[in-house]
């Protein structure tokens, strides 16, 4: 999961730049996993995460001759996907927000549930996705897909101090959040 | 230390030796550090979603053609006049060369022919088409010539301000310009209605106008 140890396919970009249908698909083939997950992960549910990818690529493709390689390609196909995200999460905001988890908000039964052993990771997922915006997308890509703090800053413009602070807020939440499953989440791990 | 300031120094440099007292003494950090373990365990555990096989296809499919959009797009006059100029612009950096000439002349033709023939018309639609462009060509002709009388006598009356070696290479693409509007009027002579001729003539006119309007910006 470490971005930095990618080797950057520059001879793939050159030859999308000249419009190679062939390279566009190796490179979208090259990041897909990694900008859907980051994609479901911000966004909840596949069909939100499939729509932002959509656009990421097409994005991408349409810009691909501005690509000028002062970051890694992939870094660059990353901020335009996270992004797009951000977008669809503060389109989402402004309507009523259901899911199957929303169900389970505030409700003892997920205790119950922990003798499932996939619930430990649900309730992480759920707390993940209902961190505010700033707090969620840090995390998710620091924690999960391993960006380090400066190349978070550079995908979503802020200083690294903010980077920094972010995500000690939103480990600091999902801890909260986690406090009272603790002994019942430990048994199952 | 306080418990703020061990979760702060945890997140930069993980657990201290100072840290380590503070959680001797605090069952808090304790607690919160188990969920932080257990946290950490899940979240680096996550699998990594697949992409579905059809999202490539949907991608691809709201990709523009563009062979579709070039048959379709008929390439407008300002595109050309934009790579004609372009081809100035590289050409004022090099002597001029009968070669170079020839070039550009080949490239406006290429150019003008390729903005009128991208698109099949019926026969009534070119000649109606025809009629259009030429009416359109000839206003533009006049409005570029008169700009051209106007600007030239700005320009000859202070060409002297003007830096010796740029005013030579002004004066060669004009006399290039101008070469190229003479065959155009001789083919015009052939045949009045060519409409390709006519849109080589309109660019070439165009060029010119805006050839002097630069010598003229460079005086002022
Ligand atoms: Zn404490």
């Amino acid at each position: 999961m470490e971005n930095s140890a990618i080797s950057q396919p520059l001879d793939i970009v050159e030859r999308c730049k000249q419009g190679d249908r062939h390279s566009y698909k190796e490179l979208y083939d090259l990041c897909k996993n990694r900008v859907y997950s980051t994609a479901i992960r911000l966004l909840g549910n596949a069909q939100d995460a499939e729509d932002a990818v959509q656009e990421t690529f097409i994005k991408v493709f349409k810009n691909i001759h501005m690509f000028r390689g002062d970051s890694s390609v992939f870094t660059w196909i990353y901020r335009i996907s996270v992004n797009i995200c951000i977008e669809h999460m503060r389109k989402k905001k402004n309507v009523p927000y259901h899911d199957s988890l929303d169900d389970t908000e505030g409700d003892p039964v997920v205790v119950a549930d922990t003798q499932n052993p996939v619930t430990a990771r649900l309730i992480i997922e759920k707390e993940i996705e209902q961190l505010p915006e700033g707090f969620k997308t840090v995390f998710v890509l620091h924690t999960i897909e391993g960006f380090k703090h400066r190349e978070i800053a550079d995908i979503l413009d802020i200083s690294e101090g903010t980077s920094k602070s972010q995500l000690a807020a939103a480990k600091s939440r999902l801890r909260e959040q986690l406090l009272p499953y603790l002994e019942v989440i430990q048994n199952e791990l | 230390m306080n418990c703020e300031e061990f979760w702060k120094i945890y997140e930069d440099s993980g657990i201290t030796p100072e840290g380590e007292d503070h959680l001797l003494d605090c069952p808090g950090c304790r607690k919160e550090l188990r969920a932080e373990k257990v946290l950490m365990n899940i979240v680096q555990n996550l699998p990594e979603h697949e992409a579905p096989d059809t999202l490539w296809a949907r991608i691809e499919g709201a990709l523009p053609n563009k062979q579709i959009v070039e048959e379709r797009e008929r390439p407008n006059f300002d595109s050309i006049i934009h790579y004609i100029r372009g081809m100035f612009t590289y050409l004022q950096a090099v002597p001029f060369k009968p070669v170079c000439a020839a070039c550009v002349i080949m490239l406006m033709s290429i150019l003008a022919t390729r903005y009128y023939y991208t698109r099949p018309l019926s026969p009534e639609d070119r000649l109606l088409k025809q009629d259009e462009i030429a009416y359109e060509l000839e206003q533009k002709e006049q409005d570029y010539i008169a700009a051209i009388d106007k600007l030239s006598k700005l320009v000859e009356n202070k060409k002297s301000s003007i830096d010796p070696e740029l005013y030579d290479l002004y004066r060669e693409k004009i006399a290039l310009l101008d070469d190229y509007i003479l065959q155009c009027r001789d083919a015009l002579e052939q045949n009045e209605s060519n409409t390709n001729v006519r849109t080589y003539l309109a660019l070439a006119y165009k060029e010119k106008a805006e050839t002097l309007q630069e010598m003229y910006e460079l005086i002022n």
